[in-house]
């Protein structure tokens, strides 16, 4: 049982087409703002990168651990009610204000959490599912926190300090860099053990326990780490907006695990790929047809949703990984023959 | 005392007895077959010591301590591991991914995890399946790898559950090969198997399930030509 140590090589020709392409891509994003002028692809960009964030924050919980959240939405009120109010009300700073709604959320998802876990995935779902709506009416009555009405930012301060600007393009950039955050966590969750056992959870409760796997622990680390991220999003779309009302904060449940769904659930990208599809189609149709009051951009938007489903039933991802394999298959090819010749 | 001992040990679901007062033990370095007609309660039996339901009564010791009333990890973490009759493979995991799973209880480093995981793969023959994934298996490899997985916890007693069933000829006698690997290995042996050519040869002792009891104990030998099993399995038979 000697255990050794074998250091493989981090540029290997299997690791240099992510590297390759996520390099290029990063240079690209970081680029956008001083080439594209008009506010609006802008903005698009800017939702991409917050829902594919938000996305992901679904996607640890619901793709990887498996334990479906319906009402992922409340950790993103959670958090974006926390920041505003903090800093309308008693004047903290919106990035402490983030930090504290992370801290709030991660609590509020333990508390929710915690009975749920024992039992089936089933009253997991349908308690995130009650404790949205609760929430939610709950902060429509509050008048502390503004009521239907939502909370309204003084617009005095701006600049980095104050998580507040005029133009659009320093937004840009922090939602770039919130989806590269949601991106380090999966990755760290992909790369450690957590990942195995949450991706083995997911599968069999029965199997994780018998092979040594503290189910409720883990649970609660991906809930954790989901919770974290979706409260960040939450107080970054108030500070975008410039307030926090019930329905901009608490209604996201459907798009968000949508999304997710559409890209590909328990994979980095599918997130992004989902949202990169979606939101465009969202905040486009929105804009154009939304004033007519037919809901033509939701009819558009199903519409997608239904061809997607049909052609791509794993997930747009499923596009991708498929172009991979091909790209690789000649190597694959060589190394990867499933055969046994007896023992 | 023993390395397990099932003291009394009943498991009822409502009306049903399906463990009823059952004592046992298994010895260190031993491989010890359970054997019993269908619905005996092995089954029953194996998942009441892995702590994967509650006893009704009696007491179960594992190394000297208490573990009825455990967490099946916390059982895991004591060095005892089992399979599943029906083999639970994580089907989108490679063979290697789902031995890691296991291999895990013994690092938490990828890396080291991973070397083990080989080494345990090695030692079950499935090296040349690393990669596949294990929803692709045929399921005389899907057994085997339900064993690599259950031996990557290092375990001191290894509980098999009916991991011969649905086997070829070959596969089998591969599979006992595999068993007396493991023993050498150092790790006990509880298993529970239908075919008898197979369990009596390669156990040190053998003990018979009957609708929930215990109904004799012996060497393979005495078992073979035991009244009251042979009227258990031909009772089941008629
Ligand atoms: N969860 C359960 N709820 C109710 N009854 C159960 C449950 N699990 C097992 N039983 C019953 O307990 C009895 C023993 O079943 P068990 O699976 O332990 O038998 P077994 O000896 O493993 O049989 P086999 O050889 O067919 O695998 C059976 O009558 C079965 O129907
Ligand atoms: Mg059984």
């Amino acid at each position: 049982m000697n255990r050794t140590f074998v250091k493989r090589s981090f540029w290997t020709k299997k690791n240099a087409f992510p590297i390759a392409a996520f390099l290029t891509l990063t240079a690209v994003a970081l680029l956008a703002p001083v080439y594209i002028k008009i506010l609006f692809p802008l903005h698009v960009l800017i939702m991409i990168y917050l829902y594919s964030a938000l996305g992901t924050s679904w996607n640890i919980l619901s793709g990887y651990a498996g334990q479906i959240s319906l009402g992922q939405s409340v950790f993103v009120g959670v958090g974006g009610y926390t920041s505003s109010v903090l800093f309308v009300s008693y004047g903290v700073n919106p990035w402490l204000g983030m930090i504290a709604g992370a801290l709030l959320a991660a609590i509020f998802g333990w508390l929710i959490g915690k009975p749920c876990f024992r039992l089936s995935g089933r009253y997991f779902a349908i308690a995130t599912m009650a404790v949205v709506q609760i929430a939610y009416i709950i902060v429509t009555r509050w008048e502390f926190v503004g009521g239907a009405r939502g909370i309204y930012f003084p617009l005095k301060n701006w600049g980095l300090r104050f998580f507040a600007f005029r133009a659009k393009a320093p937004y840009y950039y922090i939602a770039f860099g919130l989806m590269l955050f949601s991106f380090l966590m999966v990755l760290i969750i992909e790369k450690s053990h957590i990942g195995y056992y949450l991706k083995t959870i997911r599968e069999d409760e029965d199997v994780a326990k018998a092979l040594g796997i503290d189910v409720p622990k883990y649970k609660a680390i991906a809930m954790a780490f989901s919770t974290t991220l979706a409260a960040m999003g939450g107080t970054f779309l108030a500070q975008y907006l410039l307030f926090a009302d019930p329905d901009s904060l608490f209604m996201l449940s459907i798009p968000i695990m949508l999304l997710t769904v559409m890209g590909g659930t328990g994979s980095m990208f599918g997130p992004l790929i989902g949202a990169g599809v979606l939101i465009p189609v969202q905040e486009y149709a929105r804009a154009y047809w939304s004033g007519s009051g037919q809901a033509l951009d939701q009819i558009l938007y199903g519409l997608i949703i239904v061809v997607i489903v049909i052609l791509q039933p794993r997930g747009l991802i499923g596009i991708f990984e498929g172009a991979r394999r091909r790209f690789f298959r000649s190597e694959a090819a060589q190394t990867k023959t499933p055969q046994r010749e007896g023992i | 005392m023993e390395l397990l001992e099932i003291r009394g040990v009943s498991k009822r679901f409502g009306g049903l007895a399906a463990v009823d007062s059952v004592d046992m033990y298994v010895s260190r370095g031993e491989i010890v077959g359970l054997i019993g007609p269908n619905g005996a309660g092995k089954t029953t039996l194996f998942n009441c010591v892995a702590g994967h339901c509650g006893i009704t009564g009696g007491e179960i010791y594992f190394d000297g301590r208490r573990i009825d009333g455990m967490s099946p990890n916390e059982i895991c973490a004591m060095k005892l591991a089992r399979t599943f009759q029906i083999v639970k493979s994580i089907t989108r995991m490679t063979v290697l991914e789902n031995i890691m799973v296991g291999a895990f209880m013994v690092s938490k480093r990828i890396p080291l995890a991973r070397e083990w995981a080989r080494e345990v793969m090695d030692f079950c023959g499935l090296s040349p399946l690393a990669d596949a994934k294990a929803g692709s298996l045929t399921i005389g490899d899907k057994k085997r790898l339900e064993v690599a997985r259950a031996l990557a916890t290092e375990p001191e007693l290894l509980l098999l559950d009916e991991v011969m069933a649905g086997l070829t000829g070959k596969e089998s006698r591969d599979a006992v090969e595999l068993i007396y690997k493991i023993r050498n290995w150092g790790v006990t042996v509880l298993m529970v198997e239908h075919i008898m050519e197979i369990i009596m040869p390669i156990s040190d002792r053998i003990v018979v399930l009957d609708s929930g009891t215990k109904i004799a104990e012996d060497t393979p030998e005495k078992i073979a030509r035991d009244k009251k099993v042979i009227d258990a399995y031909l009772g089941s038979a008629a």
